[in-house]
């Protein structure tokens, strides 16, 4: 857009100073981009063994299904005269167990997710966290109040936090200032922002 | 010879910092100034600066080489920007001209007049937000007009618009002198 350029204009704009950012936001900034690609590395056997063993446990539970089907053509229960045989009958006491342990099928999702879905890189299962992350889309993650973090930038959040302190919501705020923490360890909080959302 | 931005930018998609780091020395004193001069003061600017940067390590996966990294930055920093306005109302903002004309510690600036920089950095403060943010995306960030427009979410036409206004109402601000 060479049409658009004004010389005395940008000579000008230029003569407006040649700011920069502070050095302790430099160091801020590019600490998160190297956590953000070494945690994974960290993190992501950990996510693969998980992830085997939630795999592991249900083709075990799927093929518990499939046992009923096998019972149904096996010969009739003997009779009520056998009692000692019933107590041998491990199939049918086993099966409601093995449906029992179905929720810790799922819990290592939310175990998994729970704690690193504030960051992007982590195991693939918290990409839906991290497109919440910029879109603003809720995330499908059971914690409400994790999800809804993972949605707000980190200026957002100190605000909501803030927010929580003029409620007088103290242990809600401790609470979500030292989630904040955890997630944004290098995050420069500025001290006008500090006073608001520390406790006093 | 140095490699592209969007070659950097998809080494650090595959887990390279030190590609990051590269990328971030190149822009973060324009995208600084860029923020800087868009909002009211040097504290929101590094909040807001801090954001935009967060916001790109967060979605670098969804990084596609598909334009310019600068433009892709630069929309991310619009869509902060947005966001500020938005909470404050879309009011005009000013730039702290005292910091600006303070700041300014080149030899070569202490030649020129207080009063013409105050003036220059008076009437880039008094322009309307989407203008001044056309004109720095164009001035310190070195944007195209289709690329201030993808990166502003308007048309070429809208952005071609309003760079043009802001540059008439600075050029008329240099000639009042």
């Amino acid at each position: 857009m060479a049409d658009e350029r004004d010389d005395d204009i940008s000579r000008r704009y230029r003569e407006l100073g040649a700011e920069e950012p502070p050095r302790e936001l430099d160091n801020a900034i590019i600490g998160a981009a190297r956590r953000a690609v070494t945690k994974r590395s960290r993190f992501y056997p950990l996510a693969a063994v998980a992830a085997v063993a939630v795999f592991a446990v249900a083709i075990t539970v799927h093929l518990e299904r499939e046992q009923p089907d096998a019972e149904s053509i096996a010969p009739p229960a003997p009779p009520i005269s056998q009692p000692s045989e019933r107590k041998d009958e491990a199939a049918p006491v086993q099966k409601p167990r093995l449906r029992a342990e179905r929720p810790p099928v799922s819990a290592p999702e939310p175990g998994v997710r729970a704690p690193t879905a504030p960051s992007v890189q982590e195991a693939p299962a918290n990409s839906a966290a991290d497109d919440a992350m910029t879109s603003g889309a809720p995330a499908p993650a059971p914690n409400r109040a994790l999800a809804r973090a993972a949605a707000e930038t980190p200026q957002q959040w100190l605000e909501r936090i803030a927010e929580l302190r003029a409620q007088d919501r103290q242990q809600d705020a401790d609470r979500e200032l030292a989630e904040f923490k955890r997630r944004y360890p290098d995050y420069q909080i500025p001290a006008a922002m500090r006073e608001k959302v520390e406790r006093r | 010879m140095e490699a592209p931005d969007e070659e950097l930018m998809l080494a650090y998609q595959a887990g390279d910092a030190g590609a990051f780091e590269t990328l971030y020395a190149r822009h973060r004193v324009r995208l600084y100034r860029f923020v800087l001069r868009a909002v009211k003061s040097r504290q929101i600017a590094e909040e807001l600066f801090q954001d935009i940067w967060l916001r790109g390590i967060e979605a670098r996966r969804r990084y596609a080489p598909t334009a310019r990294f600068t433009t892709w930055l630069y929309t991310i920093a619009h869509n902060r920007l947005v966001d500020h306005w938005r909470k404050r109302g879309l009011t005009l903002v000013e730039v702290e001209v005292d910091d600006l004309v303070a700041d300014a510690n080149d030899p070569a600036d202490h030649a020129l007049s207080r009063e013409t920089l105050s003036r220059f950095a008076g009437a880039l403060a008094a322009l309307p937000a989407l203008q001044r943010e056309a004109f720095l995306l164009h001035e310190e960030s070195g944007l195209s007009v289709p690329e201030i427009a993808a990166a502003t979410a308007t048309n070429p036409e809208t952005a071609k618009s309003r760079l043009r206004y802001a540059m008439a109402k600075l050029k008329d601000a240099l000639n009042d002198g």
